[in-house]
């Protein structure tokens, strides 16, 4: 597996964060995607999230929990510019792979 | 709103995670998997959450292995089961390609598993074993001690008067009563005579027992008191004599020529007290001074302590009431199992101690094994990693392997557990405890249990914990060194400690097996003073109904010695009321009068009442002066026959003793009677602690029960006496004719038994230490192959290098061996080496003997280690040296 390409992991991962804002922490995707269908562990995404860090695909920071939270500092990961164009190049040859393909059209 | 943390506190989950990624990174992960526990309540529930919870950490913990690797996506969740499959299939793959090792590490872990099980069990059924009464913990005994020294004891205080004036003192504690009786059973061709007790009433209500059969003494009986027709018998008896009639109850049994109603059988294996088989009802004479067991039940919550402040108090009350015969005398309380496995708790505990140690021994063997092979697979790992392997599968391959090694190694320790037990019990030598509780044993599969995972626990991490450094670190590709495999610094000391210390752990075992192993030979060797052979016993027994007061006694028995003499098999024939070296003292204080300068010297010696003709027919000469005559028995002459350690100690010449007097009694008490010293024996070991001998004539104090020692002509038999005996006297039974040697030969069952068990504990030990240093050496050795082999290559010689390898593995196991010796040397003396306060039923002698590790055993120890050290190393060596040196410099 090439590493400039995303993983379907990575590319759910990043969609998520997108969803929510591009600004994040581990539990809020993992929520996220279970909440469309999915289904992932906590430890894959923050196994994935680490991952993409190394990558420079997206970049973290620690914060001091909000004032009604509990507990101690969070980690949140924010998407960087290199994310979001290879999802959308991942997205293009998907796009283009899809079409054509009568038996996968969903009905009408 | 803001989410909340669920589970609040999760010790166990933080600290596998701080174990596995370090504090700051399981911080991190621990809030948001408690965040996420926290929606999944709200949303499903207290249960799903936790459940999720440990899910995901589980996953978290596993997650560094499994998705650290090369492939990012291989998907979420765990391994399939197939993947489990193809894996242990592989890891069978890779044992079956080490046989030895593999071999090995079953063997050490199937031997430590079946050692320590068997011998476990055992010794868990001594000091733990539950009594078979109900709620044993209420139960003590009560105990008489007499305050003012020198006083003879039990015999003479009225126990009877004691146990009925503390009934109406402590009126919340049940007392009950026992005296030792013997029966004779007719029913069948010839009667039979056992043991048994003449019980007060409530006396199976207070200890306790649920009747086999039947209903025990019925309330009708018990108010009847003197109802002395109803009896129980044991099961062993029913089994034996009545055929295991279920109808028995209700029917009447001959007991002693009276007709008893059997109101019951008692539960199996018990035949407490005394080993009892009848248990009568009686009331007992207050005035009487015979001896009475008795038996405590004091109500629920009531200690030890509070029971003997209320004795305290008593002890005053009942001195007022009978200041004739309890002036001296103070009240004191032991809890009944105290009273029943004490004896042998010492002996217990030295073997758990063993057990311990052999566990250790396992435990060590087997994770310095489970170090060396992941080891040595180094190379393999670190290609497969190469090769695409995503962590997650090496570490499973490891494990895998641990796990299968375990298993395997526990199914064999099973069969091994078997094994010993049962010849651990066809010894025949099932432990009695000398108060007639028969203790079966029995395999505890807890303890298998127990066992199995502590070693398998050992292989698993020993295995994966190097596995999971070298991953975790990053370090797979350092596995790839090929000098010295994966040995880094820290586990070459590793396993160097291992190595030394499982030598110390042998020396342990191995001192104190030949130390037990010495002191056992030296009490089978001990000059007995008497003879074994050609000498057989026949107990005899005289009950108070056809000799009442014992009136009669000693002329039947002297009739019936002379009698059984006439057969032409026969030397002689004589009766003693107690045999050599059988359970029990009999002790008196002695004073001899004006010897050694003229100062009166007391002494402890042991007593026996025996017939005229018994020294003779025993084989202890007389070295000065005679034995008893029947005329001197007829006038109760004050006579005494003394043994020749006791005279050699009171005079340089024993013979001039001859005619002088001495006094069984105490020093200050000028009542008892002075005896005139007849003769001076030969020293015999009438008894284990007290080598002293004093007989006097049996008339003095005519026993009911009495052996009947006969010497009998070369190549007799025992069934030969016994068809001769009903000759003698058809009343008396004779189903009891054995042979002195056999006796003194099952006397010692165990101490036996003991050593039997250290012995076994020893050669699986120095069998342990063989094996694993086998292992560990040869994985070292193996590892230095390539560096053997540029030495070869470059001339160096042979044997230098085999002395190179071997004097350091030689080396490292002495020094552990130094350390356990001395460690044996500080502890075992202190622990065992008193002798064991003088009790009634002191029947382990090993503890008397005195346990001090000798010089012999240790260094004859340190050479069999070191001789299996240099082995374990030599072989090896030589097998590395005799391949090809370019060869091996070619295999990398």
């Amino acid at each position: 597996m090439s590493r400039d390409r995303l993983g379907s992991l990575e590319q759910q991962v990043l969609l998520a964060m997108l969803r929510l804002g591009g600004d994040t922490y581990a539990v809020p995707i993992v929520r996220e995607i279970r909440e469309h269908g999915g289904d992932i562990s906590h430890a894959s995404v923050y196994v994935v999230l680490r991952r993409m860090q190394n990558r420079g695909l997206v970049t973290s920071d620690m914060r001091p929990p909000g004032p009604n939270e509990r507990g101690r500092e969070r980690r949140f990961f924010q998407v960087q510019a290199a994310a979001v164009a290879q999802l959308q190049e991942t997205k293009r040859t998907l796009s283009s792979l899809w079409q054509g393909i009568e038996v996968l059209e969903e009905p009408r | 709103m803001s989410p909340g943390q669920y589970p609040a506190r999760t010790p166990v989950i933080g600290w596998l995670l701080r174990w596995i990624h370090g504090a700051e990174e399981a911080g991190e992960i621990l809030i948001e998997l408690r965040e996420l526990g926290w929606y999944e309540r709200r949303e499903r529930g207290a249960l799903r959450a936790r459940l999720l919870f440990w899910r995901e950490s589980l996953r978290h913990a596993a997650g560094r292995q499994l998705r650290g690797g090369m492939d990012p996506d291989d998907g979420d969740g765990g391994p399939g089961l197939g993947a489990w499959l193809t894996d242990t299939r592989h890891a069978l793959r890779k044992l079956r390609h080490s046989p030895l090792h593999s071999v090995i590490t079953v063997a050490v872990l199937g031997l430590g598993i079946g050692a320590v099980t068997a011998v476990f069990s055992l010794v868990n059924m001594l000091l733990f074993a539950t009594l078979p009464f109900a709620q044993p913990d209420r139960l003590f005994t009560l105990e008489d001690v007499l305050t003012r020294p020198g006083q003879p004891a039990n015999p003479y205080t009225p126990q009877a008067r004691s146990l009925y004036a503390l009934r109406d003192l402590l009126p919340e504690v049940d007392l009950a009563g026992h005296r030792f009786g013997t029966f004779r059973v007719h029913g069948g061709d010839v009667p039979t005579q056992v043991i048994g007790v003449h019980v007060t009433d409530r006396w199976f209500e207070t200890v306790g027992v649920r009747p086999f059969l039947g209903r025990g003494f019925s309330q009708e009986q018990q108010a009847a008191g003197a109802g002395a027709s109803a009896a129980m018998i044991g099961h062993d008896l029913w089994q034996r004599r009545f055929g295991a009639d279920t109808s028995i109850v209700d029917t009447t049994v001959l007991l002693n020529g009276q007709p008893h109603l059997i109101s019951g059988v008692m539960p199996p294996g018990l035949r407490f007290p005394w080993g009892s088989e009848v248990w009568v009802q009686s009331e007992f004479d207050r005035t009487a001074t015979f001896s009475l067991g008795t038996v405590m039940r004091v109500p629920e919550g009531t200690g030890l302590t509070e029971l003997r402040a209320q004795l305290a108090v008593a002890t005053d009350q009942v001195a007022q009431m009978y200041p004739e015969t309890h002036t001296h005398l103070r009240f004191n309380a032991k809890s009944l199992r105290d009273y029943l496995v004490d004896n042998r708790a010492g002996v217990a505990w030295m073997l758990l101690a063993a057990v311990a140690m052999l566990l250790l021994l396992a435990c060590a063997n087997v994770a310095g094994l489970a170090t060396v092979r992941v080891l040595g697979q180094g190379k393999e790992l670190a290609v497969r990693a190469a090769l695409g392997s995503g962590r997650g599968r090496l570490f499973r391959l490891v494990f895998i392997e641990g796990a299968l090694l375990a298993a395997s190694g526990g199914l064999l320790g099973l069969a091994v557990a078997v094994l010993l037990q049962r010849s651990l019990a066809s010894l025949g030598s099932a432990p009695q405890s000398g108060v007639g509780l028969v203790l079966s044993i029995g395999m505890d599969y807890r303890v298998v249990g127990f066992t199995t995972l502590t070693t398998g626990l050992a292989a698993v991490l020993a295995s994966t914990l190097p596995a999971l450094r070298a991953l975790n670190s990053g370090r797979a590709g350092s596995l790839l060194r090929t000098r010295g495999g994966g040995e880094d610094r820290t586990t070459g000391r590793l396993l160097s400690a291992t190595l030394a210390s499982q030598a110390g752990i042998g020396a342990v075992l191995l001192i104190v097996s030949v130390t037990v192993a010495q002191a056992y030979m030296s009490l089978e060797s001990t000059e007995r003073g008497y003879e074994g052979t050609d000498r057989q016993v026949l107990r005899v027994v005289l009950p108070d109904e056809d000799f009442p007061g014992g009136d009669g006694r000693w002329q039947h028995l002297e009739q019936m010695a002379r009698q059984i003499e006439e057969s032409p098999d026969v030397v002689a024939a004589g009766y003693t009321h107690h045999l050599p070296m059988t359970p029990g003292t009999w002790t008196r204080p002695l004073t001899f009068e004006a010897l050694r300068d003229g100062v009166a010297v007391s002494s402890r010696a042991s007593v026996r009442w025996v017939g005229t003709s018994y020294l003779d027919a025993i084989g202890i000469d007389m070295l000065a002066g005679r034995s008893f005559t029947a005329e001197e028995m007829e006038a109760a002459a004050p006579v005494v026959v003394i043994s020749a350690g006791l005279a050699a100690r009171m005079s340089d010449n024993p013979a001039t003793l001859v005619g002088g007097r001495v006094t069984t009694g105490s020093r200050d008490e000028d009542d008892r009677p002075w005896l005139e010293v007849v003769g001076v024996a030969e020293q015999a070991q009438e008894e284990w602690i007290h080598t002293d001998t004093v007989y006097l004539p049996y008339s003095d104090v005519p026993h009911a029960w009495v052996e009947m020692v006969v010497h009998v002509q070369p190549g007799t038999g025992v069934r030969q006496l016994a068809a001769w005996l009903p000759r003698v006297d058809p009343e008396q039974p004779v189903d009891d004719v054995r042979s002195l040697a056999t006796m003194a030969a099952t006397e010692l069952q165990a101490e036996r038994l003991a050593t039997q068990i250290v012995g076994v504990l020893a050669v699986g030990g120095l069998i342990i230490t063989l094996l694993g240093t086998y292992g560990l050496v040869s994985f070292r050795v193996g590892q230095r192959r390539r560096d053997l082999g540029i030495r070869m290559a470059l001339g160096c010689d042979s044997r230098r290098l085999v002395w190179h390898v071997v004097s350091r593995g030689v080396a490292l196991v002495a020094v552990g061996f130094m350390v356990g010796a001395l460690l044996t040397w500080v502890l075992v003396p202190p622990l065992f080496g008193g002798s064991v306060a003088e009790t009634d039923y002191v029947d382990l002698h090993l503890l008397n003997a005195g346990l001090s590790p000798d010089p012999g055993a240790t260094s004859g120890s340190l050479g069999l280690v070191l001789l299996t050290a240099s082995l374990a190393s030599l072989i090896p060596v030589l097998r590395a040296l005799a391949s090809n040196p370019l060869s091996v410099l070619r295999e990398d």
